[in-house]
């Protein structure tokens, strides 16, 4: 397939993502949303089979088998759990999904040369840089998500959990990573890209836990727009343009989904996630997201 | 040279051909790094004038844009179904994981690259949890919500 036609699929999926959120908030229009967004998802993965098709028989039975496998899995669960239990499901794909990023960062960190990007030690910053943000970013996720299902399911208390003295662990935390984040983009060491994504693990998960089971849907909703701008990074580290518009897209819809049900609802979120107390939170001021969060803030 | 055995001969032979092996890689890798820069420097030269990554910061700043204004307000019934649309989106990082899965090790030895394909295969499965997952829940959601499109 040649990159042109593959450029305009990307650009298709990317028309249908945006009309899936555009529809489906609706609830005359929801049914077509949900259609546009997994025709987009199907269109996505398919054009990625011919930007990089495997080239071997092995490779080829690792892609079908992991998508059965995966598959399955998904299926199975989605269909036997009980209509209560959906909440609590909806978390644990979302931190599944985190994980998944960091792992993508992990396969290129371990063979850059086989993603194109040059020798280990000789990646460009650019690229690390999309690596260690991918890093951090699904590592909050993936902790924060699982926390919320652990809170949602009932496997921990319902009432908003923080820790004696939250505030200044979580500055430190940030700090951390900001610091071990740039000696990792100056320097490409794996154990520092380990060290950093370790520390964004509490950092998520305190964060989540400080919310209330009736508050979570909110906070989800910023865990997603956090995923969102990792599948960005990713889309940087790999100069994948779907992954940095639908990234784009997620995490932009998901802060701006969760600054409106706020308003709507009265609840202090914003406050409580962007106050004081979890300052330390959001170490990338560099993103253009939080850019943008920081307008939301002003807003209401 | 007319003194060397016949198999000192071949072993420098194969020498020489390991050392045109590695002159050929190289140059092979010379001529992709070539490319690139050719390619680059043409879509400048055309009035492009397009560093990729500055298309990519572009990509991603509009997306953000559109992403921040394409949605409307939740009606307070469809929360969870949103919520579980905008997760599903999600599972799009399955693109990476099917690029991280199709890399070529070249060599049962790399370990790096074996290493690098797992981490994609583990990736790939997430993902189409996520996937499979999450349109399951996410139509059934749909069902049981009054959408009145249905």
């Amino acid at each position: 397939m040649s990159a042109t036609l593959i450029a305009l699929l990307y650009l298709a999926a990317g028309i249908l993502f945006i009309l899936a959120l555009r529809l489906s908030p609706q609830p005359r229009t929801a049914r077509p949303g949900l259609a546009c967004s997994i025709a987009g998802l199907v269109v996505a993965i398919l054009a990625t089979f011919g930007l990089a098709a495997p080239s071997t028989g092995s490779s080829w039975l690792l892609v079908i088998g992991g998508i059965a496998v995966g598959g399955t899995i998904g299926a199975t669960i989605a269909r036997r759990i009980r209509m209560s239990g959906v909440p609590h499901l909806i978390a644990a794909l979302q931190a599944l999904t985190g994980l998944a990023v960091v792992l993508v960062a992990a396969a290129v960190l371990q063979a850059p040369d086989a993603f194109g990007l040059g020798k280990t030690g000789a990646v460009s910053p650019d690229r690390l840089t999309g690596m260690a943000i991918a890093a951090v970013l699904g590592a909050i996720a993936f902790a924060g998500s699982a926390t919320a299902f652990l809170r949602l399911g009932g496997f921990i208390g319902a009432a908003p959990y923080r820790l004696p003295g939250q505030a200044p662990i979580l500055v430190t935390l940030g700090v951390l990573i900001l610091v071990l984040g740039i000696a990792f983009i100056a320097g490409g060491r794996p154990v520092l890209f380990w060290l950093t994504a370790l520390l964004a693990l509490p950092v998520g998960g305190l964060v989540t836990a400080s919310f209330g089971r009736d508050d979570m849907t909110a906070a989800q909703f910023v865990l997603n727009a956090c995923c969102g701008l990792a599948i960005a990074a990713t889309g940087f580290l790999l100069g994948n343009l779907i992954l940095i518009l639908a990234g784009g897209l997620i995490g932009a819809s998901s802060l701006s989904l969760a600054v409106r049900m706020d308003r709507e609802g009265n609840r202090p979120f914003v406050s409580l996630l962007f106050g004081g107390d979890t300052a330390g939170a959001s170490p990338k001021g560099d993103e253009p997201g939080q850019a943008e969060t920081g307008q939301a803030e002003t807003g209401p | 040279m007319s003194d060397l055995s016949p198999q000192q001969a071949i072993e420098q032979a194969e020498k020489l051909a390991n050392k045109a092996q590695k002159a050929a890689d190289a140059a092979a890798a010379h001529a992709d790094a070539l490319a690139d820069a050719l390619a680059a420097g043409g879509h400048a030269a055309s009035g492009g004038a397009f560093d990729p990554v500055v298309l990519r910061i572009s990509v991603f700043i509009l997306a953000g844009f559109v992403g921040w204004y394409a949605v409307t307000p939740v009606a307070s019934s469809l929360h969870t179904f949103v919520l579980a649309l905008a997760a599903m989106l999600g599972s799009v990082i399955m693109v990476a994981g099917l690029i991280a899965v199709g890399i070529d090790v070249v060599s049962p030895l790399d370990d790096d690259g074996i290493r690098a394909k797992g981490f994609g295969f583990a990736a790939l499965t997430l993902a189409s949890i996520a996937l499979f997952g999450g349109i399951l829940v996410t139509r059934r959601l749909a069902s049981v919500t009054r959408t009145g499109g249905g």
